[in-house]
């Protein structure tokens, strides 16, 4: 049905007597048809509407706490992409310590994975956990489908705080952190090295740093995104870094009309003015990592997969001899970076709750944490899992490591979605010039303020 | 189309009887070229990115033909787990679909065309009324539906939905429609019932049109997403298209060179399918709505 949608307008375009079909659809209106369809199209949307009535609303309660004994039984989960496909390499060495339990994990693509939750949840048809990005915990937890973390389940200490953080709406916690990823800055090594330079420290040296690069041959000296899909999370650091907090203190209001969160964008817009990155930049994934092999892009901020991607389209030695990973520069308040990775989420309707947050449980332990960094490389959550192997010694996990301390998430509201999106329009304008950056955030704080946060305070 | 004494059926781009002078001829050609080319080149890039190495596929500036072409990426493809089950999930969903489609939407397009019922014009309402409303508005509804059916996770779920389309009704109705009525008179006249006529005198006549609906169905079940993926619990019920989401579409990054051979894999059959029914198909689509 919602497929042949698209082929059935082909059809009428190609229909070389396409006007036998428009007065056969004329008559038709000019007939009582047009009557009872208008009743029918009345009819459906009513009855569309009744499907969303059982969905729930609001907090669910806090469910008993859990004990100590051995996990039993099926424990059905969802995972996403490749973490899918490796993770029963981790749940059988759960098995082997819970021999009475039994992990199932279904392998979800990240694509759409969202609508995936929520009809599930809608329904009532889920499984018992699921893993879930850090920026949608908010969205599925007000639907009220999770269930909150019980009591004492894991000490959440030992995570990373801007992990934690996404994790917790509305005053309750809904996820336990899994792994984590953050952004810092990767440079070309050899044209620094050429050029007698060093990664930049703090603001001031930034522009400079990357003239130096342009200098040696590069067309630009940094990429960031100019209003693709995801901007926001390069840009809202800038901010961040200059001390702004875009929600204030109870959460109820969004702040972007702040003179911090001003001076970020300004800077962001400043790297275009001075034409150190390009007015077009990367529209999709995959499209810079060519240019900074070649050498047209000297600079750009991406996370722990960056050096996988660039193994693949430069090669290993490429990776070992002229890549360079620096943290972000510091601002006028702090170099904070963005924060992502995934939480683990126990359903309202799961048939194996216990079993489910035993699992989770034990997948917050430091050994099943550096077990699953051996098996997928996704970085772990928990900060003491970070204490041998390459984890230990590696100068870019060190990087990783220091950004991670003070890395944030975005906003913990269920309609920062809808304010990315107006985010990622402003940026785009700043970027292309059609917007000051101070008229891009004045526009921005009344749309956000019409969105509101959805928090009921 | 001044001069067609060929049959109407035909294409009704029937060059050869249209005196053109050659200039304009040229011109014709010229354009009809270059349209091809701008069809095809997407598929040409797709058939040679699927055997270039991913740092290939991304280099820039890009080749068209590989310079070091590999098999890899249909290795990878291929070895992963159950590929042969989703491939094989896949047809027999989009198969039992057009089976389904060709059937009840002929029997319904028979139906509104050429016999006299209480509440046809109402019915028939509320099957353009089902036309109009989009997917996405029903979805949800239609997944709780089914899922409290009992039938998440199975092949009947995800077959069920799309066994009779709106479209295909009306796409039928409009076909039979155009059947003259003395057809339908004589058959009844000789003792036939409708079950004789519509096997009969109706759906042999209604091969191009047929043609039309099974290539559209199968067209949107074969690269159905949302629905295989919401309905399936499990991976034994996954179909291509997820599966080759799953494999090469990461949470911060994608694999190029095992999508490309993974649309490769997906849309060969489709091409096979269309030339298998190519005939059928142009004739159904040049006829809907023809007296």
């Amino acid at each position: 049905m919602y497929g042949l949608a698209h082929p059935h307008h082909d059809v009428l375009k190609k229909r070389s007597r396409i006007h036998q079909v428009e007065r056969d659809w004329t008559t038709m209106f000019t007939s009582k048809i047009a009557k009872t369809l208008v009743g029918g199209l009345t009819a459906a949307l009513v009855l569309t509407g009744c499907g969303r009535t059982d969905a729930k609303q609001g907090q669910t309660d806090k469910g008993p706490p859990i004990d100590t004994s051995r996990a039993s039984g099926d424990i059905t989960v969802w995972a996403m992409g490749t973490e899918g496909e490796l993770l029963p390499k981790l749940a059988a060495r759960f098995e082997k310590a819970n021999p009475e339990a039994k992990v199932r994990v279904t392998a979800v693509p990240w694509q759409d994975y969202g609508k995936k939750v929520e009809t599930a949840i809608a329904s009532g048809d889920t499984p018992d956990a699921t893993l879930v990005g850090t920026a949608d915990l908010a969205a599925f937890a007000t639907t009220g489908g999770l269930e909150q973390v019980p009591p004492k389940l894991v000490d959440d200490s030992i995570f990373y705080r801007g992990a934690v953080k996404s994790t917790a709406f509305e005053g309750a916690t809904y996820g336990v952190p899994w792994y984590v990823e953050t952004r810092s800055l990767f440079y070309r090594k050899d044209m620094a090295r050429a050029a007698g330079v060093s990664a930049p420290k703090t603001w001031d040296e930034y522009r400079p740093f990357l003239k130096a690069l342009q200098r040696q041959g590069a067309k630009w000296g940094l990429s960031l995104p100019t209003g693709a899909a995801q901007s926001w999370q390069s840009v809202l650091p800038f901010m961040w870094q200059a001390g702004a907090r875009l929600v204030n203190k109870d959460g109820g209001k969004f702040t972007f009309d702040t003179p911090e969160a001003l001076k970020g964008l300004q800077f962001y817009r400043s790297f275009i003015a001075s034409k150190t990155t390009s007015p077009n930049g990367p529209m999709s994934l995959g499209e810079i990592e060519p240019k900074f092999v070649a050498g047209s892009t000297a600079a750009l901020i991406s996370g722990p997969w960056e050096q996988g991607l660039l193994k693949s389209a430069g090669g290993q030695s490429f990776v070992d001899d002229k890549v360079g990973v620096a943290p972000l520069p510091t601002g006028p308040k702090s170099n904070t970076s963005y924060i992502g990775g995934g939480h683990w989420a126990v359903f309202k309707d799961a048939k194996n709750r216990e079993g489910a947050w035993k699992f989770i449980r034990w997948m917050a332990r430091p050994d099943s944490q550096k077990a699953w960094y051996d098996l997928s490389g996704d970085l772990p959550a928990v900060q003491s899992a970070w204490t041998e192997g390459k984890l230990a010694t590696d100068a870019s996990m060190a990087v990783f490591r220091a950004q991670l301390k003070t890395a944030q998430p975005g906003p913990n509201t269920t309609t920062w979605k809808q304010v990315t999106a107006e985010m990622d329009a402003e940026i785009e304008k700043v970027a292309k010039g059609v917007s000051s950056p101070e008229s891009a955030l004045r526009r921005l704080q009344a749309k956000a303020s019409t969105i509101g946060t959805g928090n009921r305070r | 189309m001044t001069t067609t004494t060929t049959s109407t059926t035909q294409t009704g781009l029937d060059l050869s009887t249209h005196r053109r002078t050659p200039p304009a001829r040229l011109t014709l050609y010229a354009a009809l070229t270059a349209g091809i080319v701008a069809t095809l080149a997407p598929f040409a890039w797709m058939f040679l990115g699927s055997v270039k190495p991913t740092g290939e596929i991304v280099a820039h500036p890009s080749t068209w033909l590989p310079q070091s072409p590999t098999l890899a990426n249909f290795e990878q493809l291929l070895s992963k787990q159950n590929f042969e089950l989703y491939f094989l999930n896949s047809t027999l969903v989009a198969l039992a679909c057009v089976a389904g489609n060709l059937l009840f939407c002929s029997m319904a397009g028979y139906a509104f065309a050429k016999i006299e019922f209480l509440g046809k014009r109402f019915l028939f309402g509320l099957v353009l009324t089902m036309l109009i409303i989009p997917g996405v508005t029903t979805f949800v509804p239609l997944f709780v539906l089914v899922s409290n059916m009992g039938l998440s996770n199975t092949y009947l779920g995800l077959i069920l939905p799309f066994l009779v389309t709106p479209l295909g009704v009306f796409l039928m109705r409009q076909f039979i429609r155009d059947i003259p009525d003395s057809l339908v008179e004589a058959a009844r006249l000789d003792g036939a019932g409708e079950a004789r006529i519509f096997l009969r005198v109706i759906l042999p006549l209604c091969r191009p049109s047929l043609a039309t609906l099974a290539i559209l169905t199968f067209l949107a079940q074969w690269n159905n997403f949302l629905w295989p993926l919401v309905i399936s619990q499990t991976e034994e019920h996954y179909t291509l298209p997820v599966a080759l989401a799953l494999f090469s579409v990461g949470a911060n990054s994608t694999n190029y060179g095992l999508l490309l051979a993974g649309a490769v894999t997906v849309v060969t059959p489709i091409i096979l399918l269309f030339l298998a029914l190519q005939k059928h198909f142009i004739q159904g689509i040049a006829n809907t709505g023809i007296k």
